[in-house]
């Protein structure tokens, strides 16, 4: 569960229209409009989940967070979700469904997994129906990909978010490797996995 | 408010390094933990005194670091650096959180000065790599004066920035590619163990390719789909790839104990330093951290310039006291999970009763602080910040908010049963600023924990990780 109780206020006066609050927007939020000579930034806050990347971004003093009258609460439905379904999305991805994929909005696999099943299809609609992506934007981005991909076989991203292919796990590690690197126990940690995607099940 | 009287005599606080102002924090705070009513300090070397020497304090110059760069220097080759060239010197945030963070600008401004002398390259560049915000790497350009000991040559990076491809023995991963841009690099590290959960001392010297020096998606590899041994795979496998090699021309570590920053280390060849550094950090921190593991009754206060998990107390962070279920070094004992965030959750402290917040950074999840122990922020106006922090976004829900921090201190000793034991994890090194009971506790606990490090664990330690006990003269093995 996550609590959106901020939304961000534009500045137009400051606004520079150096684009860059779009660029670090991960829902599509924050968008230029105009002419793009001309373009100022524009927020959608139903849109918005307050990761603050955009004031980050600006160093202009264009963006302000403002108190939303209303904290949005976003949480996971798994109302008519088959939970075989649930637990085969996650193993397939290379993760318990208890996995945590997202400290910020402490999601786990499993409410990814239910989520991607009703329907999201993207990051943006990850990140609106249940808050991944609104924190360190580092944490969660691969095992999003992981469990989209197992899903779909695409991980769809519409916003100007930069992102890269890199979705490697445990379990793609050639194990002959062991022999080089034995510090790092990779077969050890392999059995492990298996074990643990094995007798993991859903807990909602 | 009052602290318990002591039966040990103890010294006066020590004055921890300043806070460096940072639009991820507060405003400066008007009080620190070291100013509550009764606190002493303890050195680290009363408890351990073959803890290694500090050659630098953080209120000191930085003649002693340079003079220490200098020396380590001369024995690595620079011959393959042509006057023509580009170099990039890469260093890494938490390199500035160590004892005030001069000591390693100093170090970082030592190294390019050396260059410049020997090849007549004056295209050497510093890339500072701050994970968290923008903003963040020019916030340390500006409070160190890198830009000045650079020469205007200076740039901030993070993880968000266009990345470049390296393929490794994992397939490909990505390195930021402000940081490669260029003929050669140096990798500039330290040996402050830091996050010993997470990396179980396991080929330190290249964790910063696969987390500092990597995009985000690298990073979320390492924290979320590997093992808690297998991510350090990661760094090694991009440390390992032809394109590093390619360019990496010398590696200079910054050592560093409890007591300080102790020396300079730096080779071209990047295991070699690697083992050193290991055997270095092993020796210098077990028995701080075996101390830390024997805490039986506490309450924290967070008082420094990073996050909480990365303040330091007597040269050891705060997350090392949190995570302190287990003995993350030992690599005997089986983790029975490659869940690593599993692994690492379910170590958390017993001895921790209550947890103050005075001056912290936002940005990093901590939301388990609250969570798991009684938690009291020191005002409004570091409540303000975290009622913002996009990490932690129900930190409120479960934390209190104190008029003051002395108001603070009482209410988490109300919360904690009324323990009086106070530690500040206020950025010092070589000593640790605490209520007098509280240095009684680590006083009594101390010979056992030296006991068990120089006879057992040590030995094991450097075994485990391929080094020869018998070599460095440790135990009896």
């Amino acid at each position: 569960m996550n609590t959106i109780s901020f939304g961000i206020e534009v500045i137009d006066e400051n606004c520079t229209g150096c684009y860059r609050c779009e660029r670090v927007c991960p829902t599509e939020a924050m968008i230029m409009v105009g002419p793009k000579t001309e373009a100022l930034a524009v927020v959608d806050n139903d849109k918005c989940i307050a990761c603050m990347r955009c004031i980050d971004a600006c160093d202009d003093d264009a963006l302000r967070a403002i108190n939303r009258e209303e904290p949005i609460v976003q949480d996971f439905d798994p109302e008519g979700v088959d939970p075989e379904a649930v637990k085969e999305l996650c193993r397939a991805a290379d993760m318990a469904p208890s996995h945590l994929v997202c400290p910020c909005a402490n999601t786990t696999a499993q409410e990814i997994a239910v989520t991607i099943l009703n329907g999201a299809t993207s990051y943006e609609e990850l990140s609106l129906r249940i808050g991944v992506q609104s924190g360190c934007l580092m944490y969660c981005s691969v095992p999003l990909r992981r469990l989209m991909m197992a899903s779909t076989g695409n991980a769809q991203d519409s916003s100007k978010v930069r992102r890269y292919p890199d979705d490697q796990s445990l379990m793609d590690i050639d194990p002959e490797l062991d022999a080089r690197y034995p510090l790092f126990q990779i077969r050890t940690e392999q059995e492990w996995r298996s074990r643990e995607k094995a007798e993991a099940d859903v807990d909602f | 408010m009052t602290i318990t009287a002591a039966t040990t005599t103890f010294n006066p606080p020590v004055e921890p390094p300043a806070i460096m102002p940072s639009v991820y924090g507060p405003p400066v705070r008007p009080l620190r933990a070291k100013d509550i009513p009764g606190m002493v300090s303890l050195p680290v070397t009363q408890l351990f005194p073959d803890i290694p020497p500090a050659i630098h304090r953080h209120d000191q110059d930085g003649a002693s670091i340079r003079n220490a760069a200098m020396r380590a220097l001369a024995g690595v080759d620079m011959t393959m650096i042509k006057p023509n060239q580009r170099v990039n010197v890469i260093c890494s945030e938490h390199g500035f959180g160590i004892d005030g963070g001069f000591g390693y600008a100093e170090m970082l401004g030592a190294i390019r000065d050396e260059i410049v002398s020997r090849t007549g390259c004056q295209n050497v560049k510093l890339v500072v790599i701050a994970w968290h915000g923008r903003k963040e790497p020019q916030e340390f350009i500006e409070y160190y004066g890198l830009d000045k000991r650079y020469h205007g040559k200076v740039v901030g990076a993070n993880p968000l920035d266009a990345g470049i491809e390296i393929e490794t023995v994992l397939g490909p991963l990505h390195g930021i590619r402000t940081i490669y841009n260029a003929d050669w690099i140096i990798h500039t590290h330290y040996n402050d163990p830091r996050e010993v959960y997470a990396h179980r001392a396991i080929d330190r010297i290249t964790k910063p390719f696969g987390m500092s020096y990597a995009r985000i998606e690298t990073r979320s590899i390492f924290h979320m789909q590997m093992g808690p041994r297998t991510g350090n795979l990661i760094g090694r496998a991009i440390a390992d790839s032809d394109f590093v090699r390619s360019k990496l021309a010398f590696s200079v570590v910054m050592r560093t104990s409890p007591d300080g920053i102790t020396g300079v280390d730096a080779d071209n060849d990047l295991d070699a330093v690697g083992a050193r550094t290991t055997a270095d950090m092993l020796r210098s921190y077990g028995k701080m951290l075996a101390l830390l593991r024997s805490v039986e009754d506490c309450i924290p206060i967070i008082d420094g310039a990073r996050w909480p998990y990365y303040i330091h107390a007597g040269g050891m962070i705060f997350g090392q006291l949190f995570f302190n279920g287990r003995d993350w070094w030992d690599l005997d004992l089986p983790d029975e999970t490659a869940d690593i965030e599993h692994l690492v959750g379910g170590n958390v402290s017993l001895g921790i009763k209550a947890l103050v917040l005075n001056h912290t950074l936002i940005g990093l999840t901590v939301l388990a602080l609250p969570m798991v122990y009684p938690t009291v922020i020191a005002d409004r106006a570091m409540a303000d910040v975290m009622a913002r922090d996009f990490a932690n976004a129900d930190f409120l829900e479960y934390a209190e908010v104190a008029e003051d921090l002395f108001e603070a201190v009482d209410m988490a000793r109300e919360r904690a049963g009324g323990s009086n034991n106070l530690i500040c994890f206020d950025g010092s090194y070589g000593a640790i600023n605490l209520s007098p009971s509280m240095g009684e506790q680590l006083l009594a606990n101390a010979p056992e924990c030296s006991r068990l490090v120089d006879e057992e664990l040590l030995p094991k330690y450097l075994k485990q990780r391929g080094l020869d006990p018998v070599s460095l003269g440790v135990g009896s093995a």
